[in-house]
C-alpha cells in the first residue's frame, strides 16, 4: 500500500490526484465499515431483541413497584428496591457464598477439565468412548441431579462411614454446615468438567501438530512441552473456560435447588436462588429485579476485569 | 522400537487412568439406569440393587406418556434448527469482530461477553411479554412468537449468540491471516472469502460450537416451558412433565425419561467428535 | 459455500412446514386448563376427553407443566397477556391472593350450591367466591397398626403429647425403628404444615396472627403456639429433625424405620406403590390435647376473568360438569380420587381417604391457616429456623423469636 501510494506520490504534487486518493481512501474505508455492519448484523437483530431488549425492561422495572404482572399502572419508586435489596442481611450473605463457590468451581473445574482434555487428547485406545462418558453428566440436570446427589450424600456416605469406621469424614454432608459447601462444590465439578473439557479439546487440536511434533524432536520432557508450549497457546481456551465457569458458577440455581436447597437453615443460598424466592416466594417481583441487576454489575466488574488480564497473556498468532 | 514401545506402555496407563475416572461418572449413571427399571417401592428400599424384575415397561410407559416421537420431532426441529442458525451467525459476526481492530469492535465484542452474566430469571417476564407483542393475525395461521417453534427458535438463537460468538472469536484470532490476504488478492469480495475461505477452516471450533449449543437446548426446560403451550409442541425434556410431581415424583419413569432424553445427544456427540478430529486434519493438510 | 446454502434452505423449508397446521371448527369454544397436580395429568386427560366427546359446542384443552415450574408459568402467561393464559387454572396457597384479580366470581355454578360453609374460608375473597376446590385434604400422624398394637398401643389412646411421648419411648425401642416419627424436609412438610397446629388452634387466629405482622405481639403471645412450640421440645427427641425427603420419609415408614410420620392423605398413594404389609391409619397430632385432624381443601379451579365471555361460559359449564354430573362424580371418586368438597357428592375408597372424610363428616377439623393467614416467604423463612431449632442452634424460645421477625418482615 505504501510503495504504491508513493509511486503515485512522486510526480508533481498533484493536488487533483491526491484528493482522489483521499477519497478512494474513504470510500473503502465506508465500505469495509460496511460490509463489517452487515456481518454482524444478523448477530445483532437477535441478540438485541432477544437479549438487550428485555434487559433493559428489566432494568426499568427494578426502579419501579411493578407487581410481577403487566407494567401497565407501575410506580416509579426511585432507588427503593435497591434500598431494600442492601438491607436484606439473607441477599448479602447468598452473595458472598457465591463467590466462595465460584472461586472453588473456577479453580476445581479448569484443572480437572484441562487435565481430562489432556488425557482424551492423547493417543490412548477408547478415548472417543471416554469423551462421551465425561460429558455425559452435563445432560443430567435438575430433580434428577438431586435423586442421584442426595442418596450419595445421605445414605451412601452415611453407609461408607460405618463400614469403614470413618464417621468423621464419611457423613451426610448436606446438613452440615461446613461440608454442604464441598457438596454443592463436588456435584458442580462433576456437572461442569465435561463441558470445559470439550472446549478445552477444541483448544488443543486447533494447535498445530507442526508444533507439538518439532516440541517432540527437540526432546523437550513432557512438563516443559507442557509448560513452555501447549500453556502459553492454551491461553485462548483458559479465558474462553474460566469466564464460562464463573458466569456459570456465579449464576448457578440447579445445583443448589437440588441438593440443598439452601439449607441446613439457609446457610447455602446462592444469588440466583435468592432472587428467585424474592420473586416467588415472597412476591417481590420489582425487588427481585434491583438484585438481579445488582447482581449483574459486579458479576461483570470481577468477570471482565479476569478476561482482561488473561487475555493479555494471550499469544498472538 | 523402543519410542514405539514407551508410547504404547504410556497409551495403556493413560487408557487405565481414563477408565477409573470415569467410575465417577458411570457410577451416577449407573444409578439413573439400574432404577429405571424398579418398581417406586424398590426403587427407595435398596437403590443401588439389581432390579427385581428387568422389564422395559417403565419405558414404554414414559414413552407413551412423553408422546415419544412427536416430542423428539419437535426437539430435532428446535434444536437442529437453532443450531445451524447460531453457527451461520455467530461466526460471521464474530469474524467481522475479530479483524477489525476498532474501539467499537471491541466494545461490541464485550457486549456480547458481559449479557452472558445476567441471570435468566431476571429477563424471563420482560422477554415473554415482549414477545407477546409480536403477533399478526390471530387463529390458527396467525403469526405470534409466543406458543410457536419458530418463536422459540428465534430466541434461542438470541441467547446462543454470546456463548458461541465468544468461542469463535478466539479460535479467529488464531488462524493465520495469510489465506485471507491471498483471497482478497484472487479477487474475493468479503463475503465470498468467509465463506469460501474463513468459514470452512473454522470447522473443528464449528463443531465444537455446535455440540455445546446442543447440549445446552436439549435439557432446556425454563424457556421452553414459558414460550411452549400447546401439548402438540412439547419438546422431549417438557414432556417429561407428567413424573413431576410438586412434591410426588414418579423416579422410574422420569428415570426412565431422562435416559430416553439423553441418548440422541449421545449418538448425535459420538458422530460430531469425529468431524473436531478430521476438521484439524484437513486444517493441518492446508496449513 | 454451495453445501451452506443448502442446508439453510432446507432449514427453512423445515421451518415453515413445521409452523403449518389443521385449522379448526370456528363455532366450538376452545378454553385450556392448566393445573398443577401432574399426578393426575394422564387421568385428567382422560376425563377431558370424555367431555369433549359429550359436550359438541366446547373444546377443553389440558395443558400442564412440573409441579415445581407451574407457578412460574402461570405468572409469565399472566404477564405476558391475561387474555391468551389458560381459561381455568388451579390455585392453592398464598399465592392465590396474587392472582386473585384474574378470577371471576363462581358464585353462580350449580357447584357453588353444594360447597359448605366451613370449606369457604380458602376460597372466598372480599365476598366473592374466586375458586371450586378440587377436593379435601387432610392431614395428621400416619401410624403403623401393627407396629402400635405390638407395642401394646392404642391409637385412640394419644390424645395428648404426654402420651404420645410415652408411646414413642416405647417404639423408640422397637427392632429397625430409626426414630418414632419421621418428618419430611420440604418447606411445607418440616415447617408449613407442623406449625399449622399451633397457629389454626387459635380461635382467634386471623387476628392475632395479623398482630403478630404488624408487631403487635409476638407469636409466644399466642397460647396455642406456645403450647406447640413446649411441645416441640418434649418429641424433638424422638424425631428424624426432619433431614430427609419426602420420598424417603415414606419409603422409611414402608420400611418400618418410622412408627409414624407427618404427612397428609396424598401419601396413600406412595405408600401403596411401595406395597407395604401393615395397617396404617390416621391420628390427629395432639398439641395441647388436640382431638382434630387438620383438613383443608387442596387446589382450587378458577375462572380467567380476561377470558372472552363464552370462555367464561363454558369453563364454568366443565367445572360444574366435573363437580356435580353423575358422569363427572364418578371420574372423580374413581380415577382422581378426590375426596369431595361439596355435600352429596360420591367418595373414592381408601383407608387414609376414608379417615379424612370420616373426620370432615364430623366436624373434627382444623383449618389450613396457612393459605389465607401466613405472610408469603414463611415458608423459607420458617424452613430456616426450625432447621436451626433442629440442629440445636436455637432453643424453642428462639425459634418463636426468629419466626416472629420474619412474620413482620414478610407482612404487607
Amino acid at each position: 500500500m505504501n510503495d504504491s501510494n508513493n509511486t503515485v506520490a512522486r510526480p508533481l504534487a498533484d493536488t487533483d490526484i491526491r484528493q482522489r486518493l483521499e477519497l478512494y481512501k474513504k470510500k473503502k474505508a465506508r465500505r469495509s465499515r460496511l460490509t463489517f455492519f452487515l456481518f454482524i448484523l444478523p448477530a445483532l437483530l437477535f441478540f438485541a431483541n432477544v437479549v438487550l431488549v428485555p434487559f433493559i425492561s428489566g432494568i426499568v422495572y427494578s426502579f419501579t413497584d411493578w407487581g410481577g404482572f403487566s407494567f401497565a399502572g407501575s410506580q416509579f419508586t426511585g432507588l427503593e428496591n435497591y434500598r431494600t435489596a442492601f438491607s436484606d442481611a439473607r441477599f448479602v450473605q447468598s452473595f458472598l457464598f457465591s463467590f466462595k463457590y465460584a472461586f472453588a468451581m473456577l479453580v476445581l473445574v479448569n484443572l480437572i477439565g484441562f487435565s481430562l482434555a489432556l488425557l482424551v487428547s492423547s493417543k490412548i485406545k477408547t478415548k472417543n468412548v471416554l469423551r462421551s462418558i465425561y460429558f455425559m453428566p452435563n445432560m443430567i440436570g435438575g430433580l434428577i441431579l438431586g435423586f442421584i446427589w442426595q442418596f450419595i450424600f445421605s445414605k451412601l456416605f452415611v453407609q461408607l462411614g460405618e463400614v469403614l469406621g470413618a464417621e468423621g469424614a464419611f457423613f451426610n454432608w448436606i446438613i452440615d454446615e461446613r461440608m454442604a459447601f464441598w457438596s454443592l462444590v463436588i456435584v458442580g465439578v462433576w456437572q461442569q468438567a465435561g463441558y470445559a473439557m470439550i472446549i478445552y479439546i477444541a483448544g488443543l487440536q486447533s494447535i498445530s501438530t507442526d508444533v507439538k511434533e518439532a516440541s517432540q524432536i527437540d526432546g523437550a520432557s513432557w512438563g516443559r512441552q507442557l509448560r513452555h508450549i501447549l500453556l502459553p497457546l492454551m491461553v485462548p481456551s483458559f479465558t474462553i473456560n474460566m469466564f464460562l465457569t464463573l458466569s456459570k458458577a456465579l449464576k448457578e440455581y440447579d445445583i443448589n435447588l437440588a441438593l440443598t436447597n439452601g439449607g441446613p437453615y439457609g446457610t447455602t443460598e446462592m444469588v440466583a436462588m435468592n432472587v428467585f424466592q424474592t420473586a416467588y416466594r415472597f412476591n417481590d417481583f420489582a425487588e427481585a429485579q434491583a438484585k438481579a441487576v445488582l447482581f449483574f454489575l459486579v458479576i461483570m466488574v470481577i468477570t471482565l476485569f479476569q478476561v482482561n488480564l488473561t487475555s493479555r497473556r494471550e499469544v498472538s498468532a | 522400537m523402543s519410542d514405539m514401545k514407551m508410547s504404547t506402555k504410556k497409551s495403556i496407563t493413560g487408557a487405565i487412568v481414563g477408565w477409573i475416572l470415569s467410575l465417577m461418572v458411570i457410577g451416577p449413571v449407573y444409578i439413573i439406569v439400574i432404577n429405571s427399571f424398579k418398581t417406586r417401592g424398590q426403587i427407595f428400599s435398596d437403590q443401588l440393587g439389581w432390579p427385581e424384575v428387568f422389564s422395559f415397561e417403565f419405558y414404554s410407559a414414559a414413552a407413551k406418556q412423553m408422546s415419544y416421537l412427536n416430542s423428539l420431532k419437535n426437539s430435532l426441529i428446535i434444536v437442529g434448527i437453532s443450531v445451524v442458525f447460531i453457527v451461520l451467525i455467530a461466526s460471521m459476526a464474530a469474524w467481522a469482530l475479530a479483524r477489525r481492530n476498532t474501539r467499537g469492535s471491541r466494545i461490541l465484542f464485550y457486549m456480547f461477553l458481559a449479557t452472558m452474566l445476567i441471570p435468566f430469571q431476571a429477563v424471563m417476564i420482560p422477554l415473554i411479554q415482549y414477545f407477546n407483542s409480536w403477533r399478526l393475525g390471530s387463529g390458527d395461521f396467525a403469526f405470534k412468537m409466543i406458543d410457536s417453534r419458530y418463536g422459540l427458535i428465534f430466541m434461542n438463537i438470541g441467547f446462543g449468540m454470546s456463548l458461541s460468538i465468544f468461542l469463535y472469536y478466539g479460535f479467529v484470532k488464531s488462524v493465520p491471516l495469510e489465506m485471507e490476504e491471498s483471497a482478497k488478492i484472487d479477487g474475493c469480495n468479503q463475503w465470498s472469502t468467509f465463506w469460501q475461505v474463513v468459514f470452512p477452516n473454522l470447522l473443528p471450533i464449528t463443531v465444537t460450537v455446535a455440540i455445546l449449543n446442543v447440549i445446552n437446548y436439549w435439557n432446556d426446560y425454563l424457556l421452553p416451558s414459558l414460550v411452549l403451550r400447546k401439548p402438540a409442541l412439547r419438546t422431549i425434556p417438557l414432556s417429561t412433565f407428567f413424573f413431576f410431581g410438586e412434591f410426588n415424583i414418579q423416579w422410574n419413569l422420569a428415570l426412565a425419561g431422562l435416559v430416553m432424553t439423553i441418548i440422541p445427544v449421545i449418538i448425535f456427540y459420538l458422530l460430531a467428535q469425529r468431524y473436531i478430529i478430521s476438521g484439524v486434519m484437513a486444517g493441518a493438510v492446508k496449513g | 459455500m454451495k453445501k451452506v446454502f443448502v442446508v439453510m434452505a432446507l432449514v427453512l423449508v423445515l421451518a415453515l412446514v413445521s409452523t403449518a397446521c389443521g385449522g379448526g371448527k370456528s363455532d366450538v369454544v376452545k378454553i385450556t386448563f392448566m393445573q398443577s397436580k401432574t399426578e393426575i395429568q394422564s387421568d385428567l386427560q382422560t376425563v377431558v376427553d370424555d367431555f369433549n366427546e359429550k359436550n359438541e359446542g366446547i373444546e377443553v384443552e389440558l395443558l400442564g407443566t412440573s409441579g415445581d415450574n407451574y407457578a412460574t408459568v402461570l405468572q409469565s402467561n399472566f404477564a405476558a397477556d391475561p387474555a391468551t393464559a389458560p381459561t381455568i387454572f388451579s390455585m392453592s396457597g398464598p399465592d392465590t391472593v396474587n392472582f386473585e384479580k384474574f378470577m371471576a366470581p363462581l358464585d353462580d355454578t350449580e357447584a357453588a350450591k353444594l360447597l359448605p360453609d366451613n370449606l369457604k374460608d380458602a376460597v372466598v375473597i372480599d365476598d366473592k367466591l374466586i375458586g371450586l376446590p378440587s377436593a379435601v385434604e387432610g392431614y395428621g400422624l400416619i401410624y403403623n397398626a401393627d407396629m402400635l398394637s405390638d407395642a401394646g398401643i392404642d391409637p385412640a389412646s394419644l390424645n395428648s403429647i404426654d402420651a404420645l411421648v410415652s408411646a414413642f419411648e416405647k417404639l423408640a425401642t422397637v427392632e429397625g425403628v430409626d426414630a418414632p416419627l419421621g418428618f419430611a424436609k420440604e418447606n411445607y412438610f418440616i415447617f408449613i404444615h407442623f406449625f399449622n397446629w399451633g397457629a389454626a388452634l387459635d380461635p382467634d387466629y386471623s387476628e392475632n396472627l395479623a398482630k403478630v405482622g404488624t408487631g403487635e405481639q409476638t407469636l409466644a403471645d399466642i397460647p396455642s403456639i406456645k403450647q406447640w412450640a413446649d411441645d416441640l421440645d418434649k418429641i424433638k427427641e424422638f424425631t428424624n429433625k426432619g433431614l430427609v425427603s419426602y420420598d424417603d420419609q415414606v419409603a422409611g415408614f414402608s420400611a418400618g424405620k418410622y412408627a409414624m410420620i407427618h404427612q397428609g392423605v396424598w401419601a396413600q398413594q406412595v405408600i401403596d406403590q411401595n406395597e407395604v404389609e401393615f395397617d396404617y391409619g390416621f391420628i390427629p397430632y395432639p398439641t395441647g390435647g388436640n382431638d382434630k385432624l387438620a383438613v383443608g381443601t387442596a387446589t382450587a379451579w378458577s375462572v380467567n376473568n380476561e377470558a372472552s365471555e363464552e370462555q367464561q361460559k363454558a369453563a364454568k359449564t366443565f367445572l360444574d360438569w366435573l363437580i356435580t354430573s353423575d358422569e363427572g362424580q364418578k371420574h372423580s371418586a374413581d380415577l382422581l380420587n378426590f375426596i369431595p368438597a361439596y355435600t352429596g357428592v360420591k367418595a373414592p375408597a381408601g383407608n387414609l381417604t376414608e379417615s379424612v372424610a370420616e373426620y370432615a363428616g364430623s366436624g373434627k377439623t382444623v383449618g389450613w391457616v396457612y393459605n389465607t393467614d401466613f405472610p408469603s416467604g414463611m415458608d423459607v423463612d420458617g424452613t430456616t429456623s426450625i432447621q436451626k431449632y433442629y440442629a440445636d442452634q436455637i432453643d424453642s424460645a428462639g425459634l418463636l423469636q426468629e419466626l416472629s421477625d420474619a412474620w413482620v418482615k414478610n407482612y404487607k
